[in-house]
């Protein structure tokens, strides 16, 4: 009886401990993966996050150059209608009875101001005259904010002012 | 035999749950490179001189007289005063919407660098996690005998 229960219990034990052994061999695999999963799950959630931030960036760069746009072309509407302005200040057909010759000179220096705007604005680089002009009387009139970067309008005449600005 | 049986359904209900292994959650993400745009800059603009003049009926005999003098053709394209407006705003409008495009392709540069950026420094934050989560994972995992 003692022999069979000794042996019953050998079994048991032998059982027990391979079993215990396997079940803790799984157990270790089991959390090896649940701990990768993990891991890959912080890498999904950060990149989540990455993307998401990196939109928000996207947006409030948006924002802020739709912003400066918006500016951009008010100065640039403001700027285009104070030509308007000032052609509705001068009757330019009183001027040319009056005095032909000098309205035709006035005519043909803006003309070429305007068209050296053009080229300035088509990508055309600074003459060293242009980048160094710092009077009204060397500036080009048209576009002096793009054509002469060293002239200072604040520090000019109140009548110049008045007329440009 | 009553106890054996116990012992034999403890055995198998703590090694029950071991039956099924947990899903291995595979990631794969593959970042597509977009090739950066280059084009060429636009031809930058040479104008040519244009020349007034300017005709009153005072003057021109003698505008046409000069024409002949200097071996022009005796013949000349004519606008009104108020012509000459119209054409002076109507090249300060184009001059207006170069200026408006030129803005807008600055700001499409800046948009564009500024999220370029942004994306670097997100990829930059994400190879932190992935080295950070790798070197946790090549901890060594306990043998069976560092358990206690």
């Amino acid at each position: 009886m003692g022999f069979k229960l000794a042996g019953i219990l050998a079994i048991l034990l032998m059982v027990g401990t391979t079993g215990g052994a396997w079940y803790y061999k799984d157990t270790q695999e089991r959390l090896a993966i649940l701990s990768e999963n993990n891991a890959k799950l912080e890498v999904a959630v950060a990149t989540n996050e990455a993307a998401l931030e990196s939109q928000r960036a996207a947006f409030e760069s948006m924002r802020v150059e739709n912003e400066r746009l918006n500016t951009q072309f008010a100065a640039i509407n403001d700027r285009n209608r104070a030509l308007e302005n000032r052609l509705s200040r001068h009757d330019i057909g009183a001027a040319m009875m009056a005095r032909p010759g000098l309205t035709q000179n006035s005519l043909n220096r803006g003309t070429a101001n305007a068209q050296r705007c053009m080229e300035i604005y088509s990508g055309a680089p600074l003459t060293v005259n242009e980048e160094q002009a710092t009077k009204p009387s060397e500036i080009n009139p048209e576009c002096w904010r793009d054509a002469n970067p060293n002239f200072n309008p604040d520090i000019q005449s109140e009548a110049w002012k008045r007329k440009n600005l | 035999m009553k106890h054996i049986a116990i012992i034999l359904i403890a055995t198998m209900g703590l090694t029950a749950c071991a039956g099924s292994p947990p899903r291995r959650i595979e990631v794969s993400t593959t970042p597509i490179e977009k090739p950066a745009l280059i084009l060429p800059d636009a031809t930058v603009l040479r104008l040519d001189e244009v020349e007034w003049i300017v005709i009153t009926k005072d003057n021109v005999e003698e505008v046409f007289a000069e024409l002949e003098s200097s071996r022009k053709d005796a013949a000349l394209v004519g606008l009104t005063p108020v012509g000459y407006e119209v054409l002076a705003t109507n090249y300060s409008d184009i001059m207006a919407y170069i200026q408006q495009q030129n803005a807008i392709i600055a700001a499409y540069k800046n948009y564009y660098e500024e999220s370029e950026q942004a994306i670097e420094e997100a990829n930059g934050q994400l190879n932190n996690v992935e080295s950070a989560v790798e070197s946790q994972q090549q901890e060594e995992t306990k043998p069976i005998w560092k358990v206690w």
